[in-house]
């Protein structure tokens, strides 16, 4: 499987893995390229949650693209 | 003291999603920081992957959306549908493999004729049977009994001894075997009143 498609397997587990509401953030964000403030105001959502939102899924995608690579052996400590 | 571009900047950087003056500060300092243009780098490929993410569930979802409803049954209805299935079946076939078993729980009655001339009765294998056995033709005693011998003359089965008001029955819930037996008709002080004759086949 190409990376890209690994990539975009794993961001599809992050999205899966939160709520509805959740989900039609970030993709309102990453896919039809709302603005924060247009989200905030639609969504009834602070800046502050709307930062914590994207930076939990950031920390899950990066986590679960660690454990992927760790589980091929590809991952090295030093 | 360097600025380096955080973490919203690039992001929008990498969505196209600043103006034009904004855009020009962060590639200037693209230009001279390996490290910023190292995040950059996987910022991009973090929110490439978010997008085709998005659109992907987004397929899914309206395809799903496009498929024809499902009637008005609810989601249980594949189980329900199974189980009124296996009702027809039961329905249609059900009978007759209930009448079969019954039928053969139904004991087959072998009536012992108590006159001289009693041909030898015939009996089916491994169905349950009753030997009735008629007394009126016999003197009367205070109480009978009915033995199974087999052709070797080894005893089967017997009843316990039985006043027997006109008749006498032993019931034999197993059957028997096929092969030839005797059946024999006894008074209480042990003389043999009659033999009959039985074939099981």
């Amino acid at each position: 499987m190409a990376i890209e498609q690994q990539q975009e397997a794993i961001a599809k587990t992050v999205l899966q893995g939160i709520s509805r509401r959740d989900r039609e953030i970030l993709t309102r964000f990453y896919l039809l390229e709302e603005t924060q403030e247009q989200i905030c105001e639609g969504m009834n959502l602070s800046e502050t949650q709307f930062r914590l939102l994207k930076s939990r899924a950031k920390a899950r995608f990066g986590d679960l693209g660690r454990r992927k690579l760790a589980r091929r052996g590809l991952l090295r400590f030093a | 003291m360097i600025d380096h571009a955080d973490e919203g900047q690039l992001e929008r950087y990498s969505l196209g999603a600043q103006g034009e003056t904004d855009s020009a500060r962060v590639e200037e300092h693209l230009l001279i920081c390996e490290s910023c243009r190292e995040r950059l780098q996987e910022t991009d490929v973090y929110t490439a992957a978010m997008r085709g993410a998005a659109q992907s569930l987004r397929s899914e979802a309206q395809d799903r959306a496009r498929q024809p409803a499902r009637p008005w049954l609810p989601l249980w209805s594949d189980a329900l549908a199974v189980g009124l299935a296996l009702l027809a079946v039961m329905l249609t076939w059900g009978p007759s493999v209930i009448h079969k078993s019954a039928r053969e729980l139904v004991p087959v009655v072998v009536l012992l004729e108590t006159t001289r001339d009693s041909r030898t009765q015939t009996a089916p294998a491994s169905r349950p049977l009753l030997l009735t056995a008629d007394l009126t033709q016999l003197a009367s005693y205070p109480a009978y009994r009915l033995e199974v011998v087999d052709a070797a003359g080894r005893r089967v089965v017997g009843s316990p001894p039985s006043p027997g008001s006109g008749k006498l029955s032993l019931p034999i819930a197993g059957g028997l075997a096929r092969g030839a037996y005797y059946v024999r008709l006894y008074a209480l002080s042990g003389e043999l009143l009659r033999e009959f004759g039985l074939r099981v086949t």
